[in-house]
């Protein structure tokens, strides 16, 4: 699996299990961002953050410098009907991982700084209880799931 | 036994072979033939007069659903993650049938947020699917029309104080040249699940 980590900032205390041996023990990878669609201006992200610490880890709020507002929602469909709600935070338990993914947990980003295009430059700073990963890429055209 | 009763009893099992084979093979045939993922809608349902307009901001009613076979779906463009995702899908059927010969059904996004969604709007976003899609908006009360034949659910659900999302249904309309209602894909949705249905919807018709 590729993996798209680009930057890791320790914000407050010390993390377990982190060293540079054996890299860093919470990470994001496989990060798509979507170009903005051309009516609305938003985006939308998916990625998968893995915590491979014992410990679980908490994410509590994602910001983006291109754009101005950012949210974490959840599609949740039930009965044929589909749900977006916003999601407050993201426990990512010990050893283990948690997806954004199309049609599920999912970033959408609104409010575009400037005009973005696919190949754009985005960043993604993930705010977690203790600690902050900072995640760059480039905006990607859609595609249709296969 | 006779050499004549013999031979009657070898024409007689001879004779059940061949029809039982022929009645089987008649019973494959038309499993093979019916649609596998979507429901058919029995005896089509006629939907009732609707005053739309499209995204090139012409009015749309029931004659322009006549005369081609149609794929509808409800969303909205401020939709960012099932909507275009659905209608990236969609667009892709249209071709994957076009290239292989099949008919190739119209595409038509309904929007369920028409506050918002005027068609100027619709236009600029139905352009961006590079497909033959129709985008059609309206008054609430004449959106509600259409859903409400379909059995289709839309409601505005609040984000916080000013921003709202729409929660909606997700099915697939199959509209039939007479413009009824002739069949329906469930999600979740698959591009492969409906380039090999539609033609065995057309095909029940």
């Amino acid at each position: 699996v590729k993996r798209f980590f680009a930057t890791f900032f320790l914000a407050f205390g010390s993390i377990s299990g982190c060293s540079q041996q054996d890299g860093p023990s919470l990470y994001v990878e496989d990060v798509r961002i979507l170009a903005p669609l051309p009516a609305s201006g938003a985006s939308v992200a998916y990625f998968r953050i893995v915590n491979g610490d014992s410990t679980s880890a908490k994410l509590v709020n994602i910001s983006s410098p291109q754009f101005g507002q950012v949210a974490m929602h959840e599609t949740k469909e039930e009965e044929g009907v589909a749900r977006m709600r916003p999601v407050a935070a993201i426990s990512i338990p010990g050893n283990d991982a948690v997806e954004f993914a199309s049609g599920g947990l999912h970033v959408m980003l609104m409010n575009p700084e400037d005009e973005l295009h696919p190949g754009s430059s985005v960043t993604l700073q993930l705010q977690f209880e203790n600690n902050l990963l900072i995640v760059s890429s480039t905006l990607q055209a859609r595609r249709a799931p296969q | 036994m006779e050499t004549s009763n013999k031979l009657l009893v070898a024409i007689f099992i001879a004779l059940a072979i061949i029809g039982g084979t022929f009645f089987f093979s008649k019973a494959m045939q038309k499993q093979n033939t019916r649609p596998e993922f979507a429901t058919l809608w029995p005896g089509s349902v006629q939907i009732p007069e609707i005053d739309l307009t499209s995204h090139d901001d012409q009015p749309f009613g029931n004659t322009n659903l006549e005369g081609s076979w149609q794929l509808m779906f409800f969303g909205f463009t401020s939709c960012p993650d099932v909507c275009p995702a659905t209608l990236q899908q969609l667009a892709l059927v249209q071709a994957a049938l076009s290239e292989s010969g099949e008919i190739a059904p119209k595409i038509i996004l309904v929007s369920v947020d028409p506050e918002r969604d005027t068609p100027k709007l619709l236009n600029t976003y139905v352009a961006y699917f590079d497909a033959d899609i129709i985008g059609v908006t309206g008054s609430l009360e004449e959106i509600r029309k259409l859903t409400s034949a379909a059995g289709i659910f839309f409601d505005k659900s609040y984000l916080d104080e000013t921003e709202y999302t729409v929660d909606h249904s997700t099915v697939i309309l199959v509209i039939n040249e007479s413009g009824a209602i002739h069949a329906s894909f469930s999600a979740p949705h698959t591009i492969e699940n409906l380039v090999t249905d539609m033609p065995r919807i057309i095909g029940s018709k």
